[in-house]
């Protein structure tokens, strides 16, 4: 198993390579010169104008930028924000936290909503609540996490007052958030359980299972379920990512401290090192999630172990 | 009396020989589905009110001061009024245009250089092939609406960028679908050009492979509308798309936030516009597949 | 659709008795029926199950499962489908003993090595904690056999237990499965469309065709002496170890759908002998002999 870990460690190193490479053109990719954009509105001076150049290291050939760039993200040097006259790293690690704190908490309400309603649905499929439970999930897969937070701040804060509709951290401050977030996931968890495991239940094996005499549950439980996790593990890393990048927009709309406010407040400011910086810790969440998730992936698969 | 006459499937057939009937089967199959009949509906109104919502507009959806602030939803008003005094509904209506607009738009470009990009990946050599691979590997490890996020970062807020962002963030669904279409469909297709004399492989590459991934495209660019409409939506409330006052059910809805408390309906009608539209265009698709599902085209093997 | 219509049968203490017919005969039904594992939405409409002088249909579903697996037990025919693919054999084996004969955790492996032993695997103190896969398509198929008796069962039912195996490894399979059975005394439904394989170890053999029996006797009168049309035809079409230059006779035509069958002997569009009344009646059991009947109007002439 070790040996499976460790190809899977090398191989990510070219999408690694690829996203640091992705994060460096992107100040690049601006049209005309990124420094007359990112002052734009200042009037500046044309030795402010170099100044800046010169600080981004924009002066230099491109492949030396590049090097720079690498060697300062292998050091944990992302730069320095242009606004905010602070290292970048610094920024984020101030910002990611939360996010994080979010996305997890998100994740956890998809994974337990979305697991109850595919289980129940699976149990007796074609049965009203099979429809019922299926008809729920299309419709929330169609809802926007940002619109279902409005709703939901609309019903449980300002109706009925039970909740708070903005703060940061944990606590009572992070469940509507939260279950905005999750939600949207829980519906597309819900279709993948329900398929998966309805699949895993015909089975010729599960068959075996009961010819064996044995009481519906552990046929259930034993049997059936760990066979029907592993695509269900597979959607849940993939989703991670872009559930935090939902939590960008849940972030804005609860006001709360986050990647979210960084990088909307980065783009507007045209801040280039702090962009660049936030997309390239994204990019490395997604891969470090994809690691994570073939590790569990060769867990609950013994084929995947022992090949 | 049992007959007995054995008709093998042609998977090397061009499709358009067997086209239209089993278009027209495939016609009544969707029809037969009551929630893709309906969502058809639904999207054909959304489709005609993006043509003629200016029209039909009771009001100006730009003009400050059209009728009383923050007013409810009322016999004059349908849907009320927002924090400028004007009519949510005439918003929305407006809105319908510009969101089904950028997702088409969205969903071509995101075509337009998908489908190329995945027809090299698959078609050309291994070299090239890793290349694009790579590439759409990277583009994918950056979730849809970050994606697009990057490219309002570089080039900038405001509609037009918003598109192509949108458009952009939903290449790799399609490069992939095509590669792997591609893919599976060489093994039929060199021994097909082996047969041919290898003359215009180009040509026996078009009539085979693009009526084959015709279906799986058409369904992907359903599926993909929704998401576009999810991005586009996203980035707008968020402030980084469409300039104030421009009418959008995403800009609307984060215009919305501040005024929650004293006013529901701002915050409500156009995110309802927003979830029919993309359950209309999600049921469309699923219609669509199981109406054109090939496990379901073409007979059995023996006729009884 | 009507997939059982008429079978009745008995199976002596010990005795193997082999259910021949083609696919779609109904005869892995009739196996599932005896369980009450008939997946939905099939389901058993009439008739009885008696076993031990009770009435296996009357049972509620705790005391069934309490039969399945430790009195009755079954295999099936794909060994590589039929074992959960991530739980360990021991596992798989020990389950049953911990369900029916309420063994401790440590009893129930101790002997799930010694089952394993039994049916011929080596190493077989190492190989219990492996998994499916580690297992070749024969080593699994005896792991499903360890299983299927690890409790003593008095009646086992064989679903075409070779027909997914090797020729080479099938007789070794028989062999062990007749063994064993002898050994513990358990009587065997062997279930299969291999005549070949019923001649070797049956003592009884019945007959199915079209959800029915069609003729069922001790096993050397059917291969010496058979009076039905249709086995009489599946012996001709089968090919002999004594006389390999005889011409193989197939019987023409194919196997009558199920879905609403018409009040005539399911055989008559096959069969060389039909006359007026075969197409007009359905043939009841006629008594050939003692412990042989077949389901032909002409069953007491001499046709052959």
């Amino acid at each position: 198993m070790i040996r499976y870990i460790a190809k899977r460690l090398i191989l990510s190193i070219p999408t690694l390579l690829g996203v640091i490479v992705a994060a460096f053109l992107v100040i690049h990719l601006v049209p005309g010169d990124p420094v007359e954009v990112m002052m734009f509105g200042a009037n500046p001076t044309p030795e402010q104008m170099a100044q800046l150049r010169e600080q981004l290291g924009l002066d230099r050939p491109l492949h030396v930028q590049f090097v720079d760039y690498l060697g300062g993200v292998v050091r944990g040097d992302l730069g320095e924000s242009i606004q905010r006259h602070r290292a970048v790293a610094l920024e984020i690690g101030d910002n990611i936290g939360p996010t994080l704190m979010l996305t997890l908490a998100g994740m956890s309400i998809a994974i337990v909503v979305g697991f109850a309603l595919g289980l129940t649905a699976a149990l007796r499929p074609n049965s009203w609540v099979d429809n019922l439970s299926m008809g729920v999930a299309n419709l929330g897969v169609a809802v926007p996490a940002f619109w279902l937070g409005i709703l939901l701040i609309l019903l449980f804060a300002l109706t009925l007052g039970w909740l708070p509709a903005t703060g940061q951290g944990g606590g009572r401050r992070l469940i509507l958030p939260a279950v905005s977030l999750g939600l949207g996931y829980s519906a597309i968890i819900a279709r993948l359980v329900r398929s998966s495991l309805v699949q895993v239940l015909g089975q010729e094996y599960i068959l075996t299972a009961r010819s064996k005499g044995l009481v519906e549950r552990i046929v259930l439980f034993r049997h059936a379920l760990k066979n029907a996790l592993i695509p269900v593990i597979t959607m849940v890393g993939l989703q991670f990512g872009n559930m935090m990048a939902s939590a960008v927009v849940i972030e804005v709309l609860f006001a709360r401290v986050g990647m979210g406010r960084l990088l909307v407040t980065s783009i507007l400011q045209r801040d280039y090192p702090l962009i660049q910086g936030t997309i390239l810790v994204f990019g490395i969440v997604y891969i470090l999630s994809n690691l994570i998730i073939d590790l569990l992936y060769s867990v609950v698969d013994p084929r995947i172990r022992y090949t | 009396m049992l007959t007995l006459s054995k008709r093998q499937p042609d998977p090397g057939q061009p499709a358009g020989s067997r086209g239209w009937k089993q278009a027209r089967e495939a016609f009544e199959r969707f029809a037969a589905n009551p929630a893709a009949l309906v969502s058809a509906i639904v999207m054909l109104v959304l489709i005609v009110v993006a043509f003629v919502g200016p029209a039909i507009a009771p009001y100006d959806p730009v003009k400050i001061g059209t009728g009383p602030r923050l007013h409810p939803p009322s016999g004059q008003f349908l849907m009320g009024t927002d924090q400028f005094g004007r009519d949510i509904l005439s918003r929305v209506l407006y809105g319908t245009r510009l969101t089904l607009q950028a997702s088409l738009i969205a969903v071509v470009v995101a075509a337009g250089i998908g489908i190329p990009l995945g027809l090299m990946a698959g078609y050309s050599g291994k070299a090239v092939d890793g290349v694009i691979s790579r590439f759409i590997d990277i583009l994918l490890s950056f979730p849809g609406i970050l994606l697009a996020l990057i490219v309002v970062a570089i080039l900038g807020t405001g509609l037009g960028r918003v598109q192509i962002a949108v458009g952009i963030s939903l290449i790799p669904a399609y490069a992939r679908l095509v590669r792997g279409s591609v893919m599976s469909a060489k093994e039929n297709l060199y021994v097909e050009a082996a047969r041919s004399g290898g003359c215009s492989t180009f040509r026996i590459a078009t009539r085979h492979i693009l009526p084959n991934i015709f279906v799986p495209l058409l369904v992907l660019s359903t599926t993909a509308i929704g998401w576009a409409i999810i991005i586009a939506t996203s980035i707008n409330f968020i402030g980084l798309g469409v300039h104030p006052p421009t009418p959008e059910w995403g800009a609307d809805l984060g215009a919305a936030r501040s005024y929650l408390g004293v006013a529901w309906w701002p915050g409500t009608f156009p995110g309802l516009a927003i979830v029919v539209s993309i359950l209309a265009v999600n049921l469309i698709g699923d219609g669509l597949q199981n109406a054109l599902d090939p496990r379901l085209k073409g007979k059995g093997a023996y006729d009884r | 659709m009507r997939a059982v219509d008429g079978v009745s049968f008995e199976i002596e203490s010990g005795d193997t008795i082999g259910v021949v017919g083609e696919s779609g005969c109904g005869k892995s039904v009739t196996g599932l029926s005896m369980l009450r594992l008939v997946p939905p939405p099939g389901r058993v409409t009439d008739g009885r199950v008696i076993f031990e002088g009770r009435d296996l249909r009357t049972l509620s579903e705790d005391q069934m499962r309490r039969v399945r697996g430790g009195t009755i037990s079954m295999i099936f025919q794909d060994p590589m489908t039929s074992l959960n693919p991530v739980l360990r054999i021991s596992r798989q084996i020990t389950e049953s003993l911990v369900a029916h004969a309420g063994c401790s955790a440590r009893e129930a492996k101790r002997q799930a090595v010694e089952l394993l032993k039994n049916v011929g695997i080596p190493a077989a103190e190492k190989r219990i904690d492996d998994y499916p896969h580690q297992f070749s398509g024969g080593m699994r198929q005896r792991v499903m056999i360890a299983i299927a008796i690890a409790c003593n069962p008095r009646i086992l039912i064989a679903d075409e237990p070779t027909t997914a195996l090797d020729v080479t490894i099938q007789a070794q399979i028989i062999e062990l499965m007749r063994g064993i059975c002898d050994k513990i005394g358990t009587s065997i439904m062997l279930i299969t469309h291999n005549l070949g394989v019923v001649a070797g170890m049956c003592q009884h053999v019945a007959v199915m065709y079209a959800g029915r029996i069609v003729e069922s006797a001790p096993a050397g009168q059917i291969f010496a002496r058979p009076r039905h049309p249709y086995t009489h035809g599946l012996l001709g079409s089968t090919p002999r170890m004594d006389n390999v230059k005889r011409k193989l006779q197939p019987i023409r035509g194919l196997p009558p759908s199920l879905l609403n069958p018409p009040r005539q002997c399911a055989f008559a569009p096959r069969c060389a002998y039909s006359e007026e009344r075969c197409w007009n009646d359905v043939p009841e059991y006629q008594a050939v002999d003692s412990r042989h009947f077949a389901t032909c109007f002409r069953s007491r002439e001499q046709l052959w």
